[in-house]
């Protein structure tokens, strides 16, 4: 369980979260929404520790980590960026960068870099067509936006995180790509009742997908909302109405 | 007669063919360093120009004082190690610019070197690396040693870059966030790959020192731009961190040693070196104008 009490942030005498109190529990799947400046993404590097609180503090299982950096927060917690290019190492090949994610939360050595190969997941990469030999000898830079996100997903998930947050993933990714990484995500963290946190800007997903449902708006949670109790949620209880008729006028 | 003539220019020709490897090799150790920090790490490190002065003024110095090669080259590697390490602390702690850092540590190593061994410093026929060569008594079999020695260290980097280790290397020249995800800090892993790079560059500098028999402060003067043009040259024959290095270090050598064939004068040996890289680059990109295929 993460528990907000009372957290702020101000960047460039900005206050970007304020005041914010809420609690993840342990399976929680929050889908969180809201304008752009909303700060939504302050939100994800408070938690991951990229962004340190102004005032208030962070629990984690009733432990105190509101001072813990990135790195040291980094065990516990795995993020899929919406830029495929920071997650992964572009230059180096697909098998290269699998086996790189197993370094997470151990100390490396001078064994060989491949020696910690993740040999179980070989089933799962080649459902997603990511298993041939050919794919995982391609430098990673070569793969589509879509293999790159897939990849991304799977690194980020081989050593099983406490909470798994995914900024905004199928951002740059075209509709196919966005629906097959969903699909492949959401079956995967509700078959391991992963702890999850995901950023959107499409309602409806989020409909659809969002077991709770927060609206983040001008640094504040606005709504919690659950679309289990509440089951006439709509588009518009989430974002607002939008005219498209006005853009004709 | 003729005989006689026809020998001793066979023997002259395989003595400036010999000359053009030996150096090749020594500088294709600057080679590695800078394909360490600039290519794998995206650090383009000007430091390298004091660390490889260093390396030769330490080693004149500990050898002119009858220290053994087998303890003052550790010691030249690690001084040069320091420097990289200052280099790295400058840009990490203080936030200075890759360039910055550099410039900084290499204007300070300047003064640090002339300090150590003056403006020149002869040797004097103190025993070098070169005096285990069992069976040549007059040093000319340099090569004997040093073709090992930079296939060995080749090796043993190249070893090391595909460790857990060396892949964190990779990793944090290209996306330093990824490294701080897997909980790693990546300040380390910069500051190490600058800590390898100038060590290596100090040994370089050492060996060169060595290979000449006497250390000039001018010497490690645009030893950057000279292990730049190594490098375009062997990434236009080879790819990746590899023997390619060495034969660009040594065609490096090869073109300017034409030069002294056609009787350029030497002062010009620096322009021809940044003309021959403008030449490279410039090809390459016409090339691969020609080559890229549509989308």
């Amino acid at each position: 369980m993460i528990k907000f009490d009372n957290v702020s942030i101000t960047i460039d005498n900005k206050q970007i979260l304020k005041n914010i109190s809420c609690t993840i529990n342990n399976g929680d799947f929050i889908v969180i929404v809201g304008p752009n400046g909303a700060g939504k993404t302050t939100f994800f590097d408070m938690i991951s520790g990229k962004q340190m609180p102004t005032s208030g503090s962070i629990f984690l299982d009733g432990i105190d980590i509101t001072h813990l950096n990135e790195q040291h927060r980094a065990p516990l917690i795995s993020r899929l960026f919406q830029n495929p290019q920071l997650n992964g190492i572009a230059s180096m090949t697909v098998a290269q960068n699998l086996a790189l994610s197993t370094y997470k939360g151990h100390t490396v050595s001078l064994l060989n870099g491949m020696e910690k190969f993740p040999t179980h997941i070989t089933a799962q990469l080649d459902k997603l067509n990511l298993g041939s030999t050919k794919t995982l000898n391609t430098p990673m830079k070569d793969l589509s936006g879509g293999q790159r996100q897939l990849l991304a997903f799977i690194m980020a998930t081989i050593t099983p995180p406490r909470l798994f947050m995914l900024d905004e993933p199928t951002a740059a990714l075209d509709p196919q790509s966005a629906t097959k990484l969903l699909q492949f995500a959401i079956k995967f963290i509700n078959e391991h009742t992963m702890t999850t946190l995901l950023i959107t800007h499409d309602p409806e997903l989020a409909l659809v997908i969002g077991k709770k449902i927060w609206v983040l708006e001008d640094g504040h949670i606005i709504k919690q909302l659950d679309s289990r109790e509440d089951t006439n949620l709509s588009a518009a209880d989430l974002i607002g109405h939008i005219d498209y008729q006005k853009l004709m006028e | 007669m003729n005989l006689y003539k026809e020998k001793i220019k066979m023997l002259f020709e395989w003595l400036i063919i010999q000359g053009i490897i030996e150096r090749g090799l020594i500088f294709s150790i600057t080679v590695m360093s800078i394909y360490i920090t600039s290519r794998i790490i995206k650090f383009d490190d000007l430091s390298v120009e004091g660390s490889f002065g260093l390396g030769g003024a330490l080693a004149a110095l500990l050898l002119t004082n009858n220290i053994p090669s087998f303890i003052a080259l550790p010691l030249v590697i690690i001084a040069g190690a320091c420097a990289g390490l200052a280099t790295g602390l400058l840009h990490t702690q203080l936030k200075l610019n890759n360039l910055i850092s550099g410039i900084v540590v290499t204007t300070a190593l300047f003064s640090i070197n002339l300090k150590v061994a003056g403006s020149n410093m002869i040797l004097n026929n103190k025993s070098t690396i070169f005096d285990f060569i069992p069976f040549t008594g007059n040093n000319t079999m340099k090569i004997v040693i040093l073709l090992p020695l930079i296939c060995a260290l080749l090796l043993l980097i190249k070893w090391f870059l595909n460790t857990e280790c060396g892949f964190l290397f990779t990793a944090v020249g290209d996306n330093p966030q990824m490294l701080t995800n897997l909980g790693k800090n990546p300040t380390l892993y910069i500051i190490g790959a600058l800590m390898l790079g100038n060590a290596l560059t100090a040994f370089a500098g050492a060996l060169f020192v060595h290979y000449v028999g006497y250390f000039s402060i001018w010497s490690s003067v645009g030893i950057l731009i000279i292990a730049l043009a190594g490098l375009i040259i062997a990434e236009t024959v080879g790819y990746g961190f590899g023997f390619s290095l060495l034969v660009g270090a040594i065609l490096y050598q090869a073109i300017i040693a034409a030069t002294f064939e056609f009787n350029v004068d030497p002062e010009w040996n620096k322009l021809i070196t940044a003309l021959l890289i403008i030449l490279i680059i410039a090809c390459k990109k016409h090339f691969a104008l020609f080559t890229k295929r549509p989308s």
